[in-house]
């Protein structure tokens, strides 16, 4: 296979997702074009190895794995999309001088920042931020998830819920909704702390649900005892404090020994 | 920048200002011509000890050194035929004086044909020192690379702590010529062969410049896979460590992992040295300040009033108080007005991290002034742009993550603060004692084990004790005897 032949088949391959026709017909082209993009297209090792053909391919290979990228988040498919990300990374950093910046870098890079906060894996975040220049964050499609990111170590659970209607891209919802999900958990955990009493209508509120059926069986599950209309929190505070007499004992006894050395 | 060249700020100056020019740069040369035999002798006898005295001379001769005296020394020392010489020569320009010295010293110089690698490699340092205190990078960068080049392909122990020296300048020039991306294939060449060399030094040296290396691009991933996946030697130098400490804590900080930051960033200070090294110990305190704060501890006072760092920190301190103080006003405008200082110091992505930290600590003094409070009120105290929910939400995690012990009304819409627990009536007190009393304890036991006692003075001092001690026993018996014997007259 060759340049132009690639470049054919990633075009037919954007065609189809445009005329969203039925995945059986897709999934052998992602084939083929992800192993066009390894094997076929060159990939210099030293910066002496680059000329305008090289470049050419660079440029081809960037735009595959994007496609792909964007198609697989598309379908759900968000571990493949991990590994096209970790592919276009070389392209994004190490390859950055020999071509231009793509138009989705942004978006593509954005949506990686979204996918490590579902995956909760804030370390790992933080350390990709790094990489992202200072007026890079400020562009939207990173600025996004790093407002939510704020957002969600502050508890400004709202203002992440409220992001939906501003959302860069169509692509980002699909994070969203994960997020929306484990929200509702953070807000939980929460609330058993916080409240002592909660009024079952008021707590539909607070944890964002719009359903009450599936509020019901969301208190069921997590064993909160409902009082008329109220969940009642338990808090224990009034445990009855004991007295540690064993570590007492302990603590006694090593003083003394050592007290002994003393003398 | 500045804070790597740790080794190189020492004050060792020597020369007298009162010198002439041309005395001292004289003096220079003898002094060089010196150090050029130390190193003959030291490679001659394979004895590492020459060759170390005169690199820590290094960093004083540096100050002195000109092109003047380079010239003459690399003409003189090397024999005309060596294309060393002519290549380390095309670097320096004489001045019409030397020249004449140039053409008369060439004719004794020649019977030294052969040139230990040792002297070769030391006066092309000279020349690459040189090259880079002269800002001239980019010459910096070629001499650099084949001086790397030529003590690679030789494998003498004695080259050794030459090696390390050259690696960290050759790092330094591309650095300074902001190629520091060029240079990574070859250190991680390097490290692997003074890995399998057994050469400590370099590798811990060679380790730190590849964190560096990382870390100035941002590389935070690839550091730490590379931290987890190599070894810091053991014998390497506590400077070399204390940098490696710094770097870790760096990474752990970005991780968000604060704790083992803090752990790292206060060992590395620790572990620097106390009176030279201003610049590293300045950059680390930087970062140990933000990691403090993040985990919700305010830095000790007396930090930011250290004589050498008080300016420095400055801004830091600014910082620091409001976060104390919990005022997200004066936070936003301190970091508005330091903000190009912080990226320069490359703080500033921590310190925005920062702002979920002064809300929890406006909060916290919210919660001990007031039993109960609107929510609608915290945000007006707090100067919170939002509603009244958003701040309810904040605040029922803050009580979740254990900042402030208080209670939610949700239909009143208030906070209520829990009653404070005397603390005497809870374990608090006992725990306390106990960590004082365990400290002390340790604090008794490792200085008797630091005790050394003198071999020598076991028998016979403490025999002379042991007899002076019982000459007062038997005095003081025979006072009392005596005493006993007048009031024994008096009774009768």
């Amino acid at each position: 296979m060759d340049h132009n032949s690639i470049s054919a088949q990633l075009n037919n391959f954007k065609k189809l997702v445009q005329s969203s026709s039925d995945p059986s017909q897709i999934t052998p082209l992602v084939n083929q074009l992800k192993i066009a993009s390894i094997i076929y297209l060159a990939k210099p090792e030293t910066s002496a190895d680059v000329n305008d053909k090289v470049k050419q391919d660079l440029v081809l290979a960037r735009d595959i794995l994007e496609c792909l990228s964007l198609y697989s988040i598309k379908i759900k498919d968000l571990d493949s999309f991990d590994r096209y990300y970790s592919q276009l990374k070389t392209y994004y950093y190490d390859y950055k001088k020999f071509m231009n910046q793509s138009s989705v870098e942004h978006q593509v890079i954005g949506l990686y920042l979204m996918r490590l906060l579902t995956k909760h894996q804030t370390s790992l975040f933080h350390s990709e931020l790094e990489l992202i220049s200072l007026e890079d964050r400020e562009n939207p499609f990173i600025k996004f998830p790093l407002l939510i990111e704020k957002s969600m170590t502050e508890g400004s659970y709202n203002k992440v819920v409220q992001s939906k209607s501003v959302v860069p891209s169509e692509y980002y919802q699909c994070f969203l909704d994960i997020l929306a999900e484990s929200i509702k958990e953070d807000i939980a955990n929460c609330s058993e702390k916080s409240f002592k009493t909660l009024s079952l209508k008021d707590a539909e509120k607070v944890l964002l649900f719009n359903n009450s059926a599936q509020f019901n069986q969301y208190v069921k599950s997590r064993n909160w005892t409902v009082q008329g209309d109220k969940i009642k929190f338990s808090n224990n505070d009034n445990a009855a404090v004991e007295i540690p007499s064993i570590q007492l004992i302990h603590q006694t006894l090593h003083y003394a020994k050592e007290l002994e050395r003393i003398v | 920048m500045a804070d790597v060249e740790m080794v190189d700020k020492s004050n060792t100056e020597q020369a007298t200002p009162k010198d002439t020019p041309k005395e001292a740069s004289s003096l220079t040369l003898a002094d060089l011509k010196r150090n050029v035999q130390l190193i003959e002798k030291g490679a001659d006898t394979k004895e590492i000890r020459f060759i170390t005295s005169v690199l820590r001379q290094t960093s004083a001769i540096r100050k002195k050194i000109t092109e003047s005296v380079l010239y003459q020394i690399v003409s003189t020392t090397f024999s005309v035929n060596d294309p060393k010489r002519a290549f380390l020569l095309t670097y320096l320009k004489p001045s019409s004086e030397e020249m004449e010295i140039d053409n008369t010293t060439t004719t004794t110089s020649t019977k030294d044909a052969h040139l230990d690698p040792e002297v070769e490699s030391y006066l092309h340092l000279l020349v690459l020192i040189f090259l880079i205190d002269q800002k001239r990078y980019d010459q910096a960068t070629t001499c650099a690379t084949s001086l790397v080049e030529t003590i690679q392909s030789k494998n003498r122990i004695t080259l050794y702590p030459l090696s390390s020296k050259i690696f960290f300048y050759y790092s330094l020039a591309f650095e300074m010529a902001k190629k520091l991306e060029q240079v990574r294939p070859a250190l991680l060449k390097a490290l692997r062969t003074a890995t399998l060399r057994h050469n400590d030094e370099g590798q811990a040296t060679l380790t730190n410049l590849i964190l560096r290396n990382y870390l100035e691009y941002n590389l935070v991933e690839q550091a730490d896979q590379w931290v987890n996946n190599t070894e810091f030697p053991e014998n390497a130098s506590s400077n070399q460590y204390a940098r490696y400490l710094y770097y870790q804590g760096r990474i752990k900080a970005i991780q968000l992992d604060y704790a083992e930051s803090y752990k790292y960033l206060t060992q590395a200070i620790r572990k620097a040295p106390q009176n030279t090294a201003a610049g590293f110990r300045r950059t680390v305190y930087k970062l140990l300040c933000i990691v403090q704060l993040l985990t919700g501890e305010i830095p000790e006072r007396n930090i930011f009033s250290q004589k050498s760092l008080k300016v420095a920190l400055k801004p830091y301190f600014t910082l620091t108080q409001s976060v104390r103080v919990g005022d997200l006003v004066s936070f936003h405008s301190v970091v508005e007005q330091y903000s190009s200082l912080f990226k320069e110091d490359k703080t500033f992505t921590l310190i925005q991290r920062l702002h979920t930290n002064v809300i929890k600590a406006g909060l916290k003094k919210i919660n001990t002034a007031y039993s109960r409070i609107s929510f609608d009120d915290i945000c007006k105290k707090l100067k919170f742009d939002g509603t009244a929910q958003d701040i309810m939400f904040i605040v029922s995690k803050t009580i979740k993550d254990g900042v402030i012990d208080a209670t939610i009304d949700y239909e009143g819409g208030y906070l209520q603060s829990k009653d404070t627990v005397d603390a005497y009536s809870t374990q608090e007190p006992l725990v306390a004692f106990s960590d004082r009393i365990d400290i002390c304890l340790k604090i008794h036991n490792d200085s008797l084990k630091a005790m050394r006692f003198h071999p020598d003075l076991n028998k016979a001092e403490t025999e002379k004790i042991a007899e002076v001690a019982k000459t007062i026993k038997q005095e003081m018996e025979r006072q009392a005897e005596e005493s006993s014997d007048n009031e024994g007259d008096y009774d009768f």
